[in-house]
């Protein structure tokens, strides 16, 4: 069964299918998910297979299949130019902003007060990857928070609120990670905000192509003041030992919604690390610190893929379990062809090696038990 | 899983070539010590292809082998240090062989474990999953004998040894420090557990 694709089926739960939705679509930004929605349905027909990813000028490559691989430079062994190509080139679909806003529609029926707020929700996915809202939030932190002289307070006044927000489902996880890596520069670099005096430092300061670009100039103008590389690493090794202690909370869950969450919460966090530590290999390049800053910027994609991993998966299942039932089959093959110690190992895959599902849905994924409780 | 398994011909690394006696642990226990240690490292994982081009979606299989691998490094270390603290001791006491100082069982203890984790035998074992449970079996067994064998004031600084070579293995692999040192401790559960003959935790 192809777990993606078009069908969208009318949802069983549309609250929880729309917020499980829309933590897949914002926990990064729309266009990814969107894309994958409809690659995903090409990819599962040749498991195994490269498929080289082409967006612009550059070119990036994904091997279907269960033992699947990411790379940005062509594979060992394969012929780049025979590769399956898939264009991402061109506006991306709105097909699940779109399922988000008919389920919006359809709750005002019973519950206006959620609709209102699913509503809004929509609208935020709508906007995640819409220049001109994306350039009016930059704009105001740079008014509101960077030109001026922020002190601590000041600084997690912002990262709360950010926090809210992000949470709320009303910003990108791209916007929020941009944030978070400067609130948490100017922490860390306290009493010296660093932040502020790279604004008057020069060089660009583009705000129109999207908060990652915005964040890498401020970085490197940061990056040319005395300490600024310490402080840079200083923050993304703080934001990672954060969304790593959410990974932890994750893993402790007892319960579906607090599983789910705690994951949704952590990936600006780790996205925000990914960020300052690649900022820091590409500007380091050739110097002694530039492994160990790629090397961290791969922990924290590795973080980052597999909790877009689970965003999506989270919601499939919320549309018909679709993914449960593929995962416990799954396990279930690899009992017959390997045993119990086969099959544990695959639960121990699902749950704590992938933060896919709670651990207490072990029992479950090993078909010990057919009763699927959303606690522990 | 069962017990019911004998050493598969033609499969057997050459280091371990001497050892005779067919594995007495279960199987399943030697699967479920290297899971032991894999669950321990869990989605740390990713620190084991950190510095690879390609990101990876199926860290079972590569985190399992990893697993193996360090028990075998940490029993290699601890071996070693065993040897050596044997050695200087028989020096000590003007023993001019090695074998005299430690005594007939502890010697060919201390071989058997010498054998199933050579670097060869290692090596050989980690190119199939299977294959490397069953290696991980032999090491299990001749550990239990030597934990008979050994006397007991020298189990401390075995493990000692063992953990500390498990950690700075973890820590050339890209493992900040803290983890390691969580993970080395696993696999000195394990260890622990295997020369006290116990079931794997």
């Amino acid at each position: 069964m192809n777990p993606r694709g078009t069908n969208l089926p009318e949802a069983a739960g549309p609250k929880y299918t729309a917020i499980s939705l829309a933590r897949y679509l914002l926990c990064f930004g729309p266009e990814g998910p969107e894309r994958a929605w409809q690659s995903d349905q090409v990819m599962a027909q040749a498991p195994g297979q490269w498929f080289a990813f082409r967006k612009g000028a550059r070119t990036t490559y994904m091997r279907a299949g269960e033992s699947g691989r990411f790379s940005l430079t062509p594979p060992e062994g394969v012929d780049p130019a025979a590769l399956p190509v898939i264009d991402e080139s061109g506006p991306p679909p709105t097909l699940l902003r779109d399922y988000l806003d008919s389920l919006a529609k359809s709750i005002v029926v019973n519950d206006a007060d959620d609709a209102a707020r699913i509503g809004a929700i929509a609208l935020a996915a709508y906007n995640g990857d819409n220049p001109g809202a994306l350039r009016s939030e930059i704009f105001a932190i740079c008014e509101g928070f960077i030109r001026r002289s922020s002190d601590l307070a000041d600084a997690s006044e912002l990262e709360a609120q950010t926090h809210r927000r992000f949470i709320d489902l009303l910003i990108p996880g791209t916007l929020a990670s941009a944030i978070f890596l400067l609130t948490r520069i100017v922490r860390v670099a306290m009493p010296v905000d660093l932040v502020h005096q790279a604004f008057g430092a020069g060089g660009s300061l583009d705000i129109f192509n999207g908060p990652q670009v915005f964040a890498r100039d401020v970085l490197a103008k940061i990056m040319r003041l005395e300490g600024g590389e310490a402080k840079i690493a200083e923050a993304a090794a703080s934001l990672q030992a954060d969304a790593e202690s959410l990974a932890d909370r994750a893993e402790a869950a007892t319960e579906f919604g607090e599983f789910y969450g705690r994951i949704f919460e952590g990936f600006p966090l780790a996205y925000a690390a990914q960020q300052g530590f690649e900022f820091l290999a590409d500007a380091s390049a050739g110097g002694a610190k530039a492994g160990d800053y790629r090397m961290l910027a791969n922990v924290c994609e590795e973080r980052t893929v597999c909790a877009s991993t689970t965003m999506s998966i989270d919601f499939s299942n919320a549309l018909d379990w679709r993914e449960l039932h593929l995962h416990r089959a799954a396990i279930a093959r690899a009992q017959e062809s390997g045993g119990s110690a086969a099959a544990e190992q695959l639960a121990d895959q699902y749950t704590k090696l992938s933060l896919l599902y709670p651990l207490f849905l072990r029992d479950f994924l090993l078909s010990k038990t057919d009763h699927l409780s959303y606690h522990a | 899983m069962t017990a019911n398994w004998g050493k598969p011909a033609g499969t057997a690394p050459s280091g371990a070539q001497s050892i005779s006696e067919e594995p007495e642990m279960s199987i399943s226990d030697a699967e479920a010590m290297r899971s032991s240690i894999t669950s321990a490292i869990g989605r740390d994982s990713v620190y084991i292809t950190a510095r690879d081009e390609a990101r990876h979606f199926d860290p079972l299989s590569l985190t399992a082998i990893y697993a193996g691998q360090l028990l075998f490094g940490f029993v290699r270390s601890a071996s070693g240090w065993l040897w050596e603290t044997l050695k200087k001791k028989g020096a000590e006491k003007g023993e001019e062989a090695i074998g005299n100082a430690i005594g007939d069982a502890l010697g060919a203890a201390l071989k058997k474990v010498e054998h199933a984790v050579s670097p060869e035998a290692a090596a050989e074992a980690s190119t199939e999953g299977q294959k490397q449970v069953q290696q991980i079996d032999l090491a299990s067994q001749a550990l239990k004998e030597l934990g008979a064998a050994i006397e007991p004031s020298y189990i401390e600084s075995f493990l000692s040894a063992g953990e500390a070579a498990a950690a700075q293995q973890l820590m050339r692999d890209n493992f900040p420090e803290a983890k390691a040192r969580r993970i080395a401790a696993a696999v000195t559960l394990q260890v622990e557990l295997s020369l006290k003959g116990a079931q794997p935790a």
